[in-house]
């Protein structure tokens, strides 16, 4: 249930817990999120709950001292987190993945925030507990994201009752629409952007993930050239409409329950370069980076060496924040040398418009590429997959030239759809006109082919086991 | 009517969802009896059944065959596979009564033969050439698929009938063999052309319904049927290929006990005169029966390198008449 795109808690966690929001009093709905919440990550991983209730409780003891500004208190607190986080990454890792409590990384990184927006006086006052434990704990972002700010639960006007009441004296449309219509649009337009991501995680993402199982069941060695190259723009797509999908889930049940919509993927596939894609992929990833790693060491204020320095701070704490093995690191280091590179080389030595091609290569082939790397743990067998994409240094074993085609017939409408909403226009067309009756008519096709799709998976060991 | 134009969407979808419910609900011992079965309504919303059921090519309007509706109270005992049950059934009878007309022809062909007074006789694995397979047919889910892409030798000389997540159950009627005029099942093709050899390899995919011994009656009718449709060919019958212990171990299904069992069942009905069992794990297996792990990336599949070793052991354990 701990997945947006579960039956189970489609229609069953999340039609209870809005209405058990909307029926609570303003007074306490912030508590209803937070039960809510913990429920909701109970029933996922009850083992872990009490880090997450510890983290919470440490955290908000800390909170109260931030406002004395005192560096070395935020150090501390800082450093607590950062080791919790290390260290369950670590058990995790080397002794059981099941000792890695769902979501530590998002949340912790949400916990540093709060502490040094409080200590730089972005928050202005210590919240209550009621407040700072249901951000930390959120059910549309405990597992992964989006990282929000404290600044944009603040805007929440359902939580907060010296607000209630102004939304109906304030006049943005020529007619005067009622609190419960109000509400409904509200649910109206989130339940849209979900619909949407769902469609994006189970129809696209899911099936390609069979695209890119299927290679690895060829066994690397032996697909074609061809084949290798589908395989790392399938898993590319994969990876996007995975994580876009997730993203515009969460950011709908946000808006449901009164959040602003938080953009987490703001089309990174028609960025000019790669620091630009990463700029718009899992932006808040990308800003929390810059706003509580690259800047506190100085940015790219003090020099040009101190500037790739503070890069590859950053870079190699991504790269072991997504994996603790070799691979991510590997990762994390070659797009450091890349943005490195067209920080120093592309972008200021040559013409703009050349700077744009290589920019604009560098993100259709070289983001492909490291996402292989992303993908293959195993150093071994990554260095066969790009032997096989660059077929350079020998032939593949037992290759079938036919894999590419076979394949191709197969996913090729997945490919295509996923091609053309990768394109920016195409989401930014149906998110202008979304409001639209045959968006809704389209929405609601989605929706229902989606939970087609579902039905068919869920507790069916024989659906995505078929031999 | 205001709230309804400001979220027509969810009003929709709560709509369908409560229409959904009814039928799932009011049709759960008729329709969607099977979909029912193994259902865990933990796992997902009731109404997943008129989906499961869709995928079936079962909607709320279907016809169902009366003899669910008799046996409603015995529906819960009844397999995974119970919808098969009646076409399997209708086999059974009809290749019960060719069963008598084999042994006739099984008689006349030996009484025909040069060599003689063949019938009891038994004969014993050899190797032979690739050639060999020049008039053998392979049935089988996606294992044999894969023997076909990476089998570059055997492909060009064998004929193929495999498609992935085939079941025994589908395999004679499921039409999918593709021809210039459209796709035709193997009763048809095997009633078109004649094979010197039948390989099958099925069971996997079925593996979670009916337990070994009805799996082994439902693998004779189908293997009779064939008999029927080609009456000189040597049948093989391929034990299913293990899984690794890492798939062996965290799965309720497929892991190697249930394929063992089934394979013992499957081996009896071998009699080594035209019907023959092999069993290719020896080939591919460690040293405690599973599949080795570095053959295999999913620990069901061989990867394509690996599939040399199942080519090597039919070479060596064929049948000469």
């Amino acid at each position: 249930m701990i997945n947006f795109s579960d039956l189970v808690f489609i229609f069953r966690f999340l039609p209870v817990f809005l209405i058990a929001f909307y029926v609570t009093p303003v007074k306490y709905r912030t508590w209803t999120l937070l039960i809510g919440s913990l429920v909701f990550y109970g029933v996922g991983d009850l083992r872990m709950l009490p880090v997450l209730v510890g983290a919470v409780v440490v955290n908000y003891l800390f909170a109260g001292t931030m406002t004395l500004h005192k560096k070395g208190l935020l150090f501390f607190i800082v450093a607590i987190d950062a080791l919790m986080l290390a260290e369950f990454k670590f058990l995790g890792h080397v002794v059981d993945s099941s000792l890695m409590p769902i979501g530590i990384s998002f949340f912790t990184f949400k916990m540093i925030a709060f502490q040094a927006d409080l200590y730089n006086g972005q928050i202005k006052e210590k919240p209550t507990f009621r407040d700072t434990a249901a951000y930390f704990c959120m059910f549309p972002q405990v597992v992964s994201g989006p990282i929000m700010r404290y600044s944009d639960y603040e805007k929440n006007e359902l939580l907060q009752e010296e607000l209630e009441g102004v939304e109906m004296l304030s006049l943005d449309d020529k007619e005067e629409k009622s609190p419960f219509i109000k509400t409904l649009e509200r649910l109206e337009d989130g339940f849209s952007y979900f619909a949407v991501g769902l469609g994006m995680k189970v129809l696209i993402a899911d099936h390609l993930a069979m695209l890119w199982k299927e290679v690895g069941t060829i066994g690397y060695e032996s697909i074609s050239t061809m084949l290798a190259w589908l395989g790392a723009y399938a898993y590319t797509m994969e990876l996007f409409f995975d994580f876009w999908g997730y993203s515009l889930m969460a950011a709908g049940i946000g808006v449901m329950i009164g959040f602003p919509f938080i953009v987490n993927f703001d089309h990174p596939y028609g960025s000019f370069s790669i620091s630009e894609f990463y700029r718009r992929w899992h932006a808040t990833l990308g800003s929390w980076f810059r706003d509580y790693v690259y800047i506190p060491l100085g940015g790219s204020r003090k020099g040009t060496f101190r500037t790739i320095l503070n890069l590859f701070v950053v870079w190699i704490i991504t790269g072991i924040w997504h994996g603790t093995t070799a691979n991510f690191i590997l990762w994390g280091m070659i797009l450091f040398l890349v943005i490195v590179i067209e920080k120093y080389l592309v972008f200021a030595k040559l013409p703009k418009f050349l700077g744009k091609v290589i920019g604009k290569i560098n993100v259709l082939v070289i983001i492909p590429l490291t996402w292989v790397i992303f993908a293959i743990s195993d150093f071994n067998l990554l260095i066969t997959y790009f032997k096989r994409l660059f077929p350079f240094f020998g032939e593949g074993t037992s290759v079938n030239q036919g894999d590419f085609m076979k394949n191709v017939s197969i996913y090729w409408y997945l490919l295509a759809v996923g091609f053309i909403l990768m394109i920016p226009a195409v989401y930014k067309f149906w998110d202008a006109h979304r409001k639209h009756p045959l968006s809704k008519i389209f929405l609601f096709i989605l929706f229902w082919v989606s939970v087609y799709s579902l039905s068919n998976a869920a507790g069916n060991p024989f659906m995505y086991f078929s031999f | 009517m205001k709230w309804l134009r400001s979220c027509p969407l969810l009003v929709g979808t709560a709509v369908t969802t409560i229409i959904l419910s009814v039928l799932a609900h009011s049709l759960d011992t008729t329709v969607y009896a099977d979909a029912r079965e193994g259902f865990d309504p933990g796992t997902a919303p009731y109404f997943s059944l008129v989906f499961k059921g869709a995928r079936d090519g079962l909607y709320p309007w279907s016809q169902v065959p009366p003899v669910d509706m008799q046996e409603i109270g015995a529906v819960a005992e009844a397999s995974v596979d119970s919808s098969f049950d009646s076409t399997t059934n209708e086999e059974l009878s009809v290749s019960g009564n060719d069963i008598s007309g084999n042994d006739i022809s099984g008689n006349d062909i030996s009484g025909n033969d040069v060599s003689g007074n063949d019938a009891d006789r038994t004969y014993e694995f050899t190797e032979v050439d690739p050639d060999y397979f020049c008039d053998a047919l392979f049935i089988g889910d996606s294992r044999t698929v894969g023997l076909s892409e990476y089998c570059q030798e055997l492909d060009e000389r064998a004929t193929f009938y495999a498609k992935v997540s085939l079941t025994l159950y589908k395999s004679l009627t499921e039409p999918f063999i593709k021809t210039d005029e459209g796709k035709i099942s193997v009763e048809q093709a095997l009633s078109e052309k004649q094979y010197a050899k039948i390989y099958i390899m099925l069971g996997l995919n079925e593996i979670g319904g009916g337990t070994p011994e009805s799996y082994a009656e439902d693998y004779m009718a189908v293997i009779d049927r064939i008999r029927e449709l080609q009456p000189d060919a040597i049948i093989y019958i391929q034990g299913i290929m293990h899984v690794t212990e890492n798939k062996s171990e965290n799965d309720k299904h497929f892991n190697n006990a249930n394929i063992n069992s089934r394979n013992e069942a499957l081996s009896q009905l071998a009699d080594n005169k035209t019907i023959f069992y092999i069993d290719m794990n020896e080939a591919v297996d460690d040293e405690n029966g599973n599949l080795l792990a570095d053959l295999s990336f999913d620990g069901v599949h061989l990867k394509a390198a690996s599939y040399d070793r199942w080519y090597q052991f039919l070479l060596q354990h064929a049948i000469v008449k």
